[in-house]
């Protein structure tokens, strides 16, 4: 039986930062359209590298990285917005604007892309009601628990509509309940056909949501579990 | 129209979030220019009003003894063709000896033989040319080479040392200040990307493009050295009418010409936008690079 090709492949992608500090060390990997997908490992396991090479704010030194077919070297540094349109970004800290509201903060996202105020404006209520968070529209962050917090990001991620998530450590700053707000809000987007990789050390929460899961440690794959 | 709009936004943010080193940019950049812009001003003013004395500049031109009418027809030919000549005259000798003997009492030049020779009145349409043109005369036919050509050879050369000198000086300030007006536009324009890269960041997250995410930071330093040049055009505009009305007041010196408001405003509008804009692409290369 032949496999339909992956939506990502990592085929001996290396990363070196230094001669002696290395990101990633000759990894492959293969992920499928809509799946769901922990990378977990201790700190410097190399889990942030891995999705940043696919973000492109890290350039892989050595080997292949494919997406829907495209290798990531075709993009140019002009034209990584391309590629960043194709997939929803959730940085480690949520990197929201403290001096604007919930709408705002979507608002923003969505004229640095080129919408119009109209489209804004049309816009910003469906997602903040698809991340569940459109209570809090007028909420600046500071007044936002750190799941509601998440919440914006994950939906300031969405605005273009991306096929991919990636998500940094999106339940590190969280209490347990909180974490599994997000978690159950990411299996959502999941369930709706949208590709999820997920970078954490929240093993509670790994464990919990019994997904596929791989087990970096300096910058290799230890192991690698799918309990989906 | 929606892009560009948010992009002005954006740099009228920034703008105003660092509005002290906006200032202190914008101030120095009018000042550099109003001097350098000013410079240029004065020299232009300076070479009309040197044209206009020009005409009251004059050269003489001695022919050698023994020159005949049919010759001095020619050299006073030979003259009016020279480039920055505006006209030649001829004084024959004894009208020049008739003019001379009336100075003094009859029994003086009584029995003295002419001892002036034929003559030329050269006057200038163009001072500076007047070394060219004495050095072109002295090779027509029958000029005396030794003190055939005579002229206001050292005042003409004070002028045009003092031109050039205030050329260097107000060059080398000038462009003093303008650097020092570059360097601040260099980092407001740092200060900016400092302050504003998590908003940067977002824009790169969610997909901006390159151009979506510099632009507000080259608006914003071509708006400054903008200001900056039309400050620099209206201190311009306010000396040339302090000094306007002083000229007015001395009616020796004639009527000031009219201030060039057009050519100042768009001319050091255009350079402190390019400055501006040159110099805040500098600023975000590094910092914005990737």
């Amino acid at each position: 039986m032949v496999s339909a090709s992956p939506f990502i492949e990592f085929r001996d992608v290396s990363v070196a930062y230094s001669r002696d500090v290395t990101g990633l060390d000759h990894l492959s990997l293969q992920i499928q359209r809509g799946e769901f997908t922990f990378f977990t490992g201790p700190t410097g396991a190399g889990k942030s590298t891995l999705l940043k090479v696919l973000t492109r704010e890290v350039h892989h030194t050595d080997g292949e990285v494919r997406l829907g077919g495209q290798n990531l070297n075709d993009f140019r540094d002009s034209n990584v917005h391309k590629l960043r349109r194709q997939m929803g970004i959730v940085p480690q800290n949520y990197e929201l604007l403290p001096t604007k509201r919930v709408w705002e903060n979507l608002a923003y996202a969505l004229r640095s892309v080129g919408k119009s105020r109209k489209e804004v404006r049309d816009e910003v209520p469906r997602i903040l009601q698809q991340v569940n968070i459109a209570h809090r529209i007028d909420a600046y962050p500071h007044q936002l628990s750190g799941g509601e917090q998440q919440r914006v990001v994950i939906g300031r991620a969405l605005i273009n509509k991306p096929p991919l998530l990636i998500a940094d450590e999106p339940t590190g700053n969280l209490d347990p309940s909180q974490s599994i707000e997000i978690m159950e809000l990411l299996l959502g987007l999941n369930s709706e056909g949208m590709t999820v990789l997920i970078a954490s050390h929240d093993m509670p929460v790994v464990e919990r949501f019994a997904k596929r899961t791989v087990r970096l440690e300096h910058g290799r794959i230890l192991a690698e579990e799918d309990r989906a | 129209m929606h892009r560009v709009s948010f992009l002005i936004a954006e740099a009228a943010v920034a703008s105003r979030r660092n509005l002290t080193m906006t200032f202190a940019a914008i101030t120095t950049v009018a000042v550099s220019l109003f001097l350098l812009g000013g410079i240029a001003y004065l020299f232009r003013v300076t070479d009309q009003a040197t044209a206009m004395v020009a005409a009251k500049f004059e050269m003489r031109v001695y022919a050698l003894p023994g020159t005949t009418n049919p010759q001095i027809s020619e050299m006073a030919k030979a003259m009016r063709q020279l480039d920055g000549v505006a006209s030649v005259y001829w004084i024959p000798r004894d009208k020049a000896w008739a003019k001379e003997r009336k100075k003094y009492p009859p029994e003086v030049t009584e029995n003295v033989e002419n001892p002036l020779p034929d003559a030329f009145k050269v006057v200038m349409s163009d001072l500076q040319k007047s070394a060219a043109v004495a050095g072109k005369i002295k090779q027509i036919p029958h000029v005396d080479t030794k003190e055939g050509v005579q002229y206001l050879d050292a005042e003409e050369r004070f002028v045009d040392q003092a031109r050039s000198l205030l050329r260097w000086v107000g060059t080398g300030i000038g462009s003093l200040l303008l650097l020092v007006g570059g360097v601040l536009i260099y980092n407001a324009i740092r200060l900016s990307v400092f302050s504003r890269r998590r908003k940067a960041r977002i824009m790169m997250l969610v997909g901006a493009s390159r151009l979506t995410v510099r632009v507000p930071y080259l608006i914003e330093g071509t708006a400054q050295g903008l200001i900056g040049g039309l400050g620099g055009a209206c201190i311009l505009a306010a000396a040339h009418t302090a000094v306007a009305s002083k000229m007015l007041a001395l009616s020796s010196l004639g009527r000031p010409m009219p201030f060039p408001w057009m050519e100042a405003l768009v001319g050091l509008g255009l350079v402190g936008a390019v400055y501006g804009l040159v110099c805040s692409y500098v600023a975000i290369l590094l910092p914005m690079k990737g």
